[in-house]
């Protein structure tokens, strides 16, 4: 049955800009922190970066309740799978192709509604860093070197054609992702509010601190004028 | 066997004594077979099975002990092979089953739970047969590493470096323990392996028919007749000589 209109904006908070960047020696994710509901901000300092596992992060894009959904079933999938498998973690391409044919399982109206979401899965595992795009039919983009999803996708992605470099420092990456981020708030109404980055290399899961975020924003927004 | 005793060995229940006996004779069973043999090496796992023929007509190509998985797993069966074959297919359903799902070979490890959990499963539940057969599972691990483990009718399992089933085990287990080197190389393990298959038979027996498997992180491979009656010349000569000088 099709929605009515405005339906879709009271049910499912939408409207979101992530990032994800490969650099040397890890994994740069950013998202925003608006979550709105049509034309409503239903929140300012929404999670869209979330720990899946040891040395995986995925960040959400769509309707916010289908993806925590994903993620809860994802994180408990992931425990369970190390535990079976003398604590070694699932490879970040089993993960992303496991989510895929899950997702594509709800698309084709089998088990009931589809997901209305748009995916990064991101890591260290033992073949290396990688990023993996997942989207609600369960399409698969394989080992990216930057992805974007959301509403800002097409402004963020913009920036990182621009200025993303094969091998980047962590550093830079995490510069890059800001930058895309805070310009897609500039220019999407459904994205705003704070930026959240995380990094993930082998020694762990790291946020960069809010501090630090916002200082690089101010010199951006300098260096432009 | 006591009377009392007899009759909990009709169905799959503890006896007085707290044994399953359907769950022994089916080991029972596995003994009775021809015998299999696994060595783990440092970078590789060979398989051995004897094959004995039941006719002289019957064309020793037709029975299989030795089956490929997927490219990183292989299995040696022991005992009924109509009941090795059922859980072939389902090994085989599994790997499949990983490569969908996961777009990844099963791991070697992961295979042997489920293959321990689905024989466990026919020891509990009513209205099957407990599997008369013991896997020896040998792969390579997403470590690259070589790993053997064999599972029995309990479905209970263990890791090995060298392991064997069937063939009234006991004697080709006493000689692999006894006999058996850390970090041989797998020329060395092929004929140590041929070496205790053939060494345990019986003279008359010499002549059956072995199947040999080599799995390295570069793939399966059978050894073909040519192959391998090179090595099983060797190994009677050698085996010979020892007899002699004793």
């Amino acid at each position: 049955m099709k929605k009515e209109e405005g339906e879709e904006g009271i049910l499912e908070a939408k409207g979101t800009t992530t990032v994800a960047l490969v650099c040397k020696d890890g994994v740069v994710m950013a998202t925003d922190t608006r979550a709105t509901m049509g034309h409503f901000i239903a929140s300012r300092e929404a999670k869209k970066v979330y720990v899946i596992d040891k040395l995986k992060a995925m960040t959400i894009a769509g309707s916010v309740g289908d993806a925590q959904k994903i993620v809860r079933i994802m994180t408990a999938v992931l425990k369970k799978h190390r535990m079976e498998n003398d604590g070694e973690s699932m490879s970040i391409h089993a993960c992303a192709t496991m989510l895929a044919n899950w997702l594509n399982n709800y698309h084709k109206g089998s088990y009931g509604n589809y997901f209305s979401v748009q995916i990064i899965i991101g890591g260290v595992d033992s073949k290396g860093t990688s990023i993996y795009g997942v989207d609600a039919a369960g399409g698969v983009m394989p080992d990216s070197k930057m992805i974007s999803t959301g509403s800002g996708s097409l402004t963020a992605l913009g920036v990182l054609e621009s200025h993303f470099k094969e091998n980047m420092t962590t550093e830079e990456a995490v510069d890059v992702a800001i930058k895309a981020i805070h310009t897609a708030t500039k220019r999407d109404s459904a994205s705003g509010n704070g930026i959240n980055v995380v990094k993930i290399t082998e020694k762990g899961i790291f946020e960069i601190p809010n501090s630090y975020v916002e200082k690089r924003v101010n010199e951006f927004v300098k260096e432009m004028k | 066997m006591s009377e009392k005793t007899l009759h909990y060995d009709k169905g799959i229940e503890f006896s007085p004594e707290g044994d399953l006996l359907q769950v022994q004779y089916a080991k029972e069973a596995v003994k009775r077979g021809a015998a299999v043999i696994g060595i783990r090496t440092e970078n590789s796992v060979i398989l051995f099975a004897l094959k004995n023929m039941s006719s002289a007509l019957a064309v020793p190509d037709s029975l299989e002990k030795i089956f490929q998985i997927d490219d990183n797993i292989v299995i040696a069966a022991a005992g009924l092979m109509a009941d090795s074959r059922n859980l072939i297919d389902y090994a085989r359903e599994i790997a499949a089953y990983n490569r969908a799902t996961f777009d990844e070979e099963v791991d070697v490890a992961k295979l042997t739970k489920e293959m321990g959990s689905r024989m466990q499963s026919h020891t509990q539940y009513s209205g099957v047969r407990i599997f008369g057969a013991s896997l020896l599972i040998a792969g390579i691990d997403k470590k690259k590493q070589p790993r053997l483990f064999a599972v029995d009718p309990s479905g209970s399992f263990l890791e090995y470096m060298a392991v064997s089933a069937g063939g009234g085990s006991g004697r080709v287990a006493d000689v692999l323990e006894s006999n058996f080197k850390k970090n041989m190389l797998t020329e060395e393990a092929v004929m140590f392996g041929l070496d205790v298959l053939i060494g345990t038979q019986k003279q008359e027996d010499r002549t059956s028919i072995i199947e040999v498997g080599i799995i390295t992180s570069s793939g399966f491979r059978k050894l073909n007749s040519t192959e391998l009656e090179e090595y099983i010349k060797k190994t009677v000569e050698k085996i010979k000589e020892e007899v002699g000088e004793k």
